[in-house]
């Protein structure tokens, strides 16, 4: 019995990484930028946001959906967990 | 086999409505047509009867590999020679530069796509940006599209000048096929005034076909359906008149492939 293999077959189409996302949606600021003015006497209106408790989430996804996510993160100049954070913030806002 | 861009800067002068009447014709004579969404409002996606994609340009654009557009084609309401590459809201994500040879991503993907059909239309968002650099690189024709108005004939300008630029660098090949005048009430001085300036300015590239309102266009489109399959004394008339605008472009293209 020998398997039948299609040579140079091309990995098929996927969904882009950024198609759950809303365009108005902004680029995720780097926490830093917030929390910098906190504590300052006249511009505590840019106070870090009160802080979330954080979960562990263990999924398994498709490699090249891993790589579309990584490639889609550095064109953000975000992490990949922050960018996933922001694809599934908006999808539960809709 | 000809790609034609249907396109102008300015928004809702019926770009969309154009090309879901040149595939209106595409469709009564039995022509295999592909349309290109490329405006992520995916009007004309919707007006294919097309809901909810599986892939869009977006998907494509975002690989770009050569041929990968084949995977995200899919029929459309109308009937299964009439095909579409959809369009979604994310697709706006791609109107950026996305780096070196960025005009060039959506040819790349189609490879030989085009030669499947014997028509593919691309339907441009109103802009500038990387979507119209994207469908004016892939294209062999431009069909510009304006209204009898101030700020669509800016408009109309404005895309003559995009054409200009992209044969000066990504396409040399392209050219303007017509300039369509579309939802227009000559009764209207103004109007009159608008349509001379035109034609004054432009010559024999604006089409000798003026396209009237008439409410059979938004009613076919809501009811995601070809122009010629709603049955109205209005909608005989504009089906009609994209048949003249069909055959105004289709000889010249056949000619310049004869030529080529």
């Amino acid at each position: 019995m020998s398997e039948t293999r299609i040579p140079n077959q091309r990995p098929a189409l996927a969904k882009s990484a950024d198609a759950d996302l809303h365009p108005t949606t902004p680029k995720l600021e780097p926490i830093d930028d917030l929390t910098s003015k906190a504590g300052s006497a006249t511009s505590d209106v840019m106070r870090a946001p009160k802080e979330e408790k954080l979960v562990t989430i263990k999924i398994d996804i498709p490699k090249s959906l891993r790589k579309s996510l990584r490639v889609e993160a550095e064109k953000r100049g975000i992490s990949v967990p922050q960018l996933i954070n922001a694809v599934l913030r908006d999808r539960a806002r809709s | 086999m000809p790609t034609i861009a249907v396109l102008s800067m300015k928004g809702g002068v019926g770009k969309s409505t154009i090309t879901l009447g040149l595939a209106s014709v595409a469709w009564e004579r039995g022509h295999r047509a592909l349309i290109v969404d490329l405006d992520p409002q995916a009007n004309a996606t919707m007006g294919l009867d097309v809901l909810a994609p599986v892939f869009t340009t977006n998907d494509v654009l975002a690989d770009a590999r050569p041929g990968i557009a084949v995977d995200a084609v899919m029929g459309t309401g109308w009937a299964p020679h009439i095909k579409v590459l959809a369009a979604e809201r994310a697709l706006e994500h791609r109107n950026i530069n996305e780096g070196r040879h960025s005009a060039l991503r959506l040819r790349a993907s189609f490879a030989s796509l085009p030669r499947s059909y014997d028509l593919v239309l691309i339907d441009c968002p109103p802009s500038l940006g990387e979507l119209t650099r994207n469908a004016l690189s892939a294209a062999d024709l431009a069909v510009v599209v304006t209204e009898p108005g101030y700020f669509a004939l800016h408009g109309a300008a404005q895309a003559l000048e995009a054409v200009e630029i992209i044969r000066g660098t990504t396409n040399p090949g392209l050219r303007v096929a017509t300039i369509v005048i579309n939802r227009a009430r000559p009764h209207l001085a103004e109007q009159q005034v608008r349509i001379n300036e035109l034609r004054e300015a432009y010559g024999s590239l604006v089409s000798p076909t003026v396209l009237p309102e008439r409410t059979s266009v938004p009613q076919a489109q809501g009811a995601g359906i070809p122009i010629h399959a709603w049955h109205s004394p209005g909608a005989r008339e504009i089906s009609e008149l994209f048949e003249d605008i069909y055959d105004e472009i289709l000889p010249a293209v056949n000619l310049n492939a004869r030529n080529g």
